[in-house]
């Protein structure tokens, strides 16, 4: 099979087929990943580290990450994409906690909550459908909610630092994280849908 | 250990569960967390499942266009040889591992099953104004979905013009043709699956395409740019979408 022939085949292949050649160190499996996923994985990178250098380094660190460890990746325990985005979240999470420049301070804590606004967050075009259930099932939590979610998720923040940054108790803060994760879990319960994967 | 201390730090637990799910804990509370769940194993599932949700948050970004040279970086970089790494990955291996439960793996192998009875689809090809037109009018008093734009279609309208219950037409405006060498492909997304649902090609900027199957229970209908012959599975982020659910 000739090279284009081969590149076409990748096209056709599901996630976890590609995974599989992967894993058998096929590089050009490897390329349709990127290709199907790059966008969503710099996304994420680009939006925990604020700064499209860090975002890229943090990118290209995540799939050398998937080439490297791809035998670890199991289907029966999630999605590609799902796996491949929790490498990019897991070390954007080391990076940002390690970072000695790590800003503390109020205006950062200001930032994200402007970028939080719904009508800021959202008012982007929605690129499929799974995005949009999300992003819908985001915009039914209160903003408070939200803020914590974000603050934990995308920066990195302990419940503690939140709880200091946000001058709230930490019974709050905690409560805010469980009160959030369970109204997105009911978004998609109430419609009958899987959270997606 | 009695059962007040016992109620105690069940109750410790699920304070932390959220926490721990975003990982948020840090420290000696994240070991005892950690510690606490592998004498319970049965709180696995409850922790995945918070898990699972909280992973959603990476869908929630603002689209970012990765530069090209990030392709190339990447790809040259596994040229190179593997290293030897563990089964494990490097931090919260529960995290990267974890199952999950509201997942249904086959997803992607059902959607590419459905592709074999789509292949050789019939192309709706309505390349023309005045049967656009014609068309529109035709289907006026049906129910239409505005679509959301983005990407090449960015300064484009599109809707999708529901007939019947399960019957959709798919019309845009102002769309540019496919790059070279590639088409538009038509998904319903059902159940987060996309299922082709045709190729298409705009001229002079107007398209109007049948969706090809069924829409009843659709999420979405979605439009990407795939190379020419169309995909079996998406392989460019949607361009243009419809909510239906």
């Amino acid at each position: 099979m000739n090279m284009a022939n081969r590149g076409q085949q990748y096209l056709f292949m599901a996630d976890e087929d590609l995974m599989a050649l992967v894993e058998g160190e096929d590089s050009g499996a490897f390329a349709g990943l990127y290709d199907r996923h790059s966008r969503a994985a710099y996304s994420l990178a680009y939006r925990m580290m604020g700064d499209r250098q860090a975002a890229e380094d943090l990118a290209q660190e995540a799939f050398l990450q998937v080439w490297r460890a791809a035998r670890s990746y199991r289907a029966d325990r999630g999605s590609v994409r799902t796996w491949i985005l929790s490498i990019v979240h897991n070390r954007g999470i080391d990076q940002l906690r390690s970072a000695a420049s790590r800003r503390r301070t109020q205006d950062r804590v200001e930032a994200v909550a402007i970028t939080t606004q719904p009508s800021e967050a959202f008012a982007e075009t929605w690129r499929n459908s799974q995005k949009v259930q999300v992003r819908e099932a985001l915009k039914v939590l209160p903003p408070e909610q939200l803020k914590v979610l974000e603050l934990a998720y995308f920066s990195g923040y302990t419940h503690s630092e939140i709880s200091e940054l946000l001058d709230l108790p930490l019974g709050t803060v905690k409560g805010r994280m469980r009160l959030g994760l369970k109204k997105i879990r009911e978004y998609f319960e109430d419609r009958g849908m899987a959270v997606p994967g | 250990m009695s059962g007040s201390m016992e109620d105690a730090e069940r109750m410790r637990f699920d304070e932390l569960a959220a926490a721990y799910a975003l990982d948020a804990l840090v420290g000696e509370e994240r070991l005892w967390f950690e510690a606490y769940l592998a004498e319970h194993p049965e709180l696995n599932a409850e922790v995945d499942e918070l898990g699972s949700v909280a992973d959603l948050l990476a869908l929630a970004p603002v689209e970012q266009e990765p530069p090209p040279r990030l392709r190339r970086s990447v790809l040259e970089g596994v040229g190179a040889p593997r290293e030897v790494v563990s089964e494990s990955p490097p931090r919260r291996s529960r995290r990267e591992g974890s199952p999950r439960r509201l997942l249904r793996p086959g997803m992607l192998a059902a959607a590419a099953a459905a592709l074999v009875a789509v292949v050789g689809l019939l192309v709706w090809n309505f390349s023309l104004q005045d049967q656009n037109g014609d068309l529109r009018e035709e289907i006026a008093e049906r129910h239409a979905v505005e679509m959301q734009e983005s990407g090449l279609a960015s300064k484009s309208s599109g809707e999708v013009l529901l007939r019947g219950e399960d019957r959709a037409v798919l019309v845009a405006d102002k769309l540019p043709p496919a790059p070279e060498g590639q088409v538009y492909e038509t998904w319903i997304i059902r159940d987060g699956v996309p299922e082709p649902a045709g190729l298409f090609e705009p001229r002079d900027g107007d398209a109007a395409t049948a969706v090809e199957g069924s829409v009843a229970g659709a999420q979405a209908v979605a439009v990407t740019v795939e190379p020419e012959g169309g995909s079996q599975m998406p392989t460019s982020d949607p361009i243009l979408v419809a909510p239906l659910a």
